[in-house]
């Protein structure tokens, strides 16, 4: 018995003497043991200024204060001026966490990544447990600890790999375990110098890992980065996991420049927008169900579900718009929006940059070309009402494949007055610069709709139909336009063409200069026209162009180049009865796309060319009748006479 | 007096008109094509547009001397040969160049 009593005498004082000898050690000893661990079991260098343990009570604490971490090349890392860690010793005994009171007053720490990517905490910094090899998903472990306060933290982030760099400085304060303390987080600073304010809390974390004790976490945050306002309330079942979520988000912006710059992930030119949408979590996938979007003047429906966990990263969605300026989206292609249009201070600089520029077709890349490569999954796009100035463009309906490097628009069906553009646009985006093909049907619109718009003349008749198939290289629409390969081919029946064309071309110049002195405002049928057009890098020229009206057939023929954006055609009238005219005037269009200039030319001999250019046509326009016919089974009256009146001039 | 403000600018454009026709701005016209090569790059054209496996829109058809010359892209060697085939059978025995290129 005697035995017993002196073992446990020896098993209780031997501890007791522990704690006493470890109490009483100076605390320079002490920091410098427990700065020796610290820097034994990592790779940086520790150095505390001064370290005490209270060990007699059941919340024994460690004091810590002048904490010091350098890195290999002693750059300093971490600066740490107070940290009191309480510990709950009953925790043992009890289903309580362990940690109890955590207290760091006054931190900065100091996160550098070097041009060959090689982070300073690379070597510290241990992989998660919680996280899976196979995924890109990292489980994110909050400690339990009943009571936290952490004040004056400042986190410093420089990037030199991908030029990014973050300052922030934090304030935390709450609970981990207790549901009825919330867990505050108050942060401000700038991400690649775009300023960021953050607020922060978490209420109902009950401090156990079991799922089926979970209670719901309340969450309400706001953040403020730049001029965009993003606020977010609703609950998180486990903070672990991030499910299941539930968040009701509300983001504001003037524009996507402020994710831009601090993602520093190139994203398209938006006008001012705001989005409402429920954030939920379904298994991997994020999903932004049911978002209600106001983009400039448009609106925007829809589902989007992301799957950051693949590689690359899986995206689906479903985005409905009822009503779609296009000027909206003109960022989204490398374009400005009209100068007057709603639209973000950068595109309205943007606009006027264009302006003076004086190139017609935007030579900004698209963003969205680099974007799309990041994913695989697919857009679905609708629009059922379009507002633009260009051209009488009715819906969108187009399916957008995302395969990994590879974009695939697919249907692509636009209507435009009446009849549609459908085809196809596929884009390799892992090639620098992209390789775009191409593939457009012209069926049946309606050019009094068009002629309509684009010269305020609503008496133009008849329709167009054609295919176009084009190769390109490039990540802006210029610079696609530039290296084009392909053609296209156009007919057109039953139109109309402004009298001044065909009388200034086949009449007296006393009567032309009259009816341009009056702008004459009389139309001449167009019975049929033919365009056949190929391209080759960027300089579409003129296989066959010709223009049948009632007294006139016009030849056209010339280049547009799309690399200077420069025209050089020649329209020359061929008088059909010759026997009424005096001369004949061609005439020469030059200039620019967007300044295109018009000049006379001296009176050309006749010649009885029209009968070959009309013999070229005459067989590929009665093959292109199913583009502009309805179906009804009527025959076309204008283009199927061409032919004849082939057939007649050759007798 | 009112005639005259009529007459003044009919009379300026006029001018201006018989002025540009004069200085000749414009020197170029456009070449002709006989009967026989437009009749038959016409043909050629429009079979390769009713051909099922040739995109016709980005194939240029031409006339050298009595060979149909078909330039231009196509996007596989399928097509190259439908495009040659459907020229060969419908220009009625005309010899096919084909300078055609793959994409």
């Amino acid at each position: 018995m005697r035995w017993l009593i002196r073992s446990l005498a020896v098993m209780v004082a031997l501890p007791v003497l522990l704690l006493l000898i470890v109490s009483l050690l100076p605390s320079q000893w002490l920091a410098q043991q427990i700065a020796s661990v610290a820097s034994s079991t990592s790779r940086l260098n520790f150095d505390v200024a001064d370290a005490s343990v209270s060990l007699f009570t059941l919340d024994p604490q460690l004091f810590l204060s002048g904490v010091q971490v350098t890195d290999s090349d002693a750059v300093e890392v971490a600066k740490i001026q107070q940290l009191s860690a309480g510990y709950n010793m009953r925790a043992l005994a009890m289903d309580l966490p362990f940690f109890d009171r955590l207290l760091v007053q006054g931190a900065a720490i100091a996160i550098r990544v070097d041009k060959e990517g090689k982070s300073n905490w690379a070597n510290w910094m241990a992989e998660s447990k919680g996280s899976d090899s196979s995924t890109n998903e990292r489980a994110l472990n909050i400690p339990s600890v009943r009571s936290i306060d952490l004040s004056d933290i400042e986190i410093s982030y420089t990037n030199s790999f991908s030029a990014r760099d973050m300052t922030l400085a934090l304030d935390i304060n709450g609970s981990t375990i207790d549901p009825q303390q919330s867990l505050d987080m108050t942060a401000a600073g700038a991400i690649n110098q775009i300023p960021l304010a953050a607020d922060i809390s978490l209420q109902g974390f009950s401090g156990t890992t079991q799922e089926d004790e979970l209670e719901d976490i309340r969450v309400n945050a706001s953040l403020q980065l730049g001029s965009t306002i993003v606020e977010a309330a609703g609950t998180l079942g486990s903070s672990t996991s991030l499910q299941p979520l539930n968040l009701l988000v509300k983001v504001q912006g003037e524009d996507l420049e402020d994710f831009a710059v601090a993602s520093a992930v190139a994203l398209p030119d938006i006008p001012p927008f705001l989005l409402t949408a429920s954030v939920q979590r379904d298994g991997p996938e994020w999903v932004l169900h049911r978002f209600d979007a106001d983009v400039g003047d448009s609106d925007m429906q829809g589902d989007i579900r992301l799957n950051p966990t693949t590689s690359p990263p899986t995206l689906y969605a479903n985005v409905i718009s009822t009503l779609l300026d296009l000027d909206d989206l003109a960022g989204v292609v490398g374009a400005s929006p009209d100068i007057n249009e709603t639209a973000s201070a950068n595109q309205k600089r943007e606009a006027q940059r264009v302006e003076k520029d004086g190139r017609l077709l935007p030579d900004r890349s698209i963003e969205v070309i680099e974007l799309a490569g990041y994913f695989t999954g697919a857009v679905e796009f609708k629009a059922s009402k379009i507002i633009t100035r260009f051209l009488p463009i009715e819906s969108v309906d187009t399916r957008i494949e995302l395969l990994g490097g590879k974009v695939q628009l697919r249907p692509f069906v636009v209507g435009i007055a009446g009849g549609t553009v459908e085809g196809s646009l596929d884009m390799d985006v892992s090639s620098a610069p992209a390789k775009s093909t191409l593939e457009l049907d012209v069926k049946r619109i309606n050019l009094r709709e068009i002629v309509a718009i684009a010269a305020g003349d609503n008496k133009a008749l008849g329709h167009v139909g054609g295919r176009a198939k084009f190769w390109m290289k490039g990540n802006s629409i210029a610079s696609m336009a530039a290296s084009a390969d392909g053609g296209m081919f156009f007919l057109v029946e039953n139109g109309k063409i402004n009298a001044f064309l065909t009388e200034l071309a086949g009449m007296d110049l006393v009567e032309s200069a009259t009816l341009l002195a009056f702008a004459a405002n009389t139309n001449t049928n167009i019975r049929c026209a033919y365009a056949d057009l190929y391209s080759e890098s960027g300089v579409m020229s003129v296989q066959n162009f010709v223009i049948d009206t009632e007294d006139t057939v016009f030849l056209v023929d010339g280049q547009a180049n799309f690399n200077d954006e420069s025209l050089d055609l020649i329209v020359e009238p061929h008088p059909k009865d010759l026997s009424l005219l005096a001369v004949k005037t061609s005439f020469q269009v030059n200039g620019t796309f967007s300044e295109p200039t018009v000049s006379t030319d001296a009176a050309l001999p006749l010649s009885a060319i029209t009968t070959s250019f009309l013999n070229s046509v005459s067989e590929t326009a009665s093959t292109l009748l199913p583009f502009i016919e309805t179906g009804s089974g009527e025959d076309d009256p204008y283009c199927a006479e061409l032919a004849a009146s082939i057939e007649k001039t050759l007798q | 007096m009112h005639t005259v403000k009529i007459l003044a600018p009919m009379m300026l454009l006029l001018w201006m008109a018989l002025l540009l026709q004069a200085c000749g701005i414009v020197t170029r016209e456009i070449v002709p094509m006989d009967t026989k090569t437009a009749a038959l790059s016409s043909v050629v054209k429009a079979a390769l547009i009713n051909s099922k496996n040739v995109d016709a829109a980005a194939i240029r058809v031409s006339v050298d001397s009595d060979v149909v010359v078909l330039s231009g892209f196509v996007a596989s060697t399928d097509e190259r040969q439908a495009a040659v085939e459907a020229a060969k059978t419908s220009s009625g025995g005309a010899s096919v160049r084909d300078q055609l290129e793959l994409r």
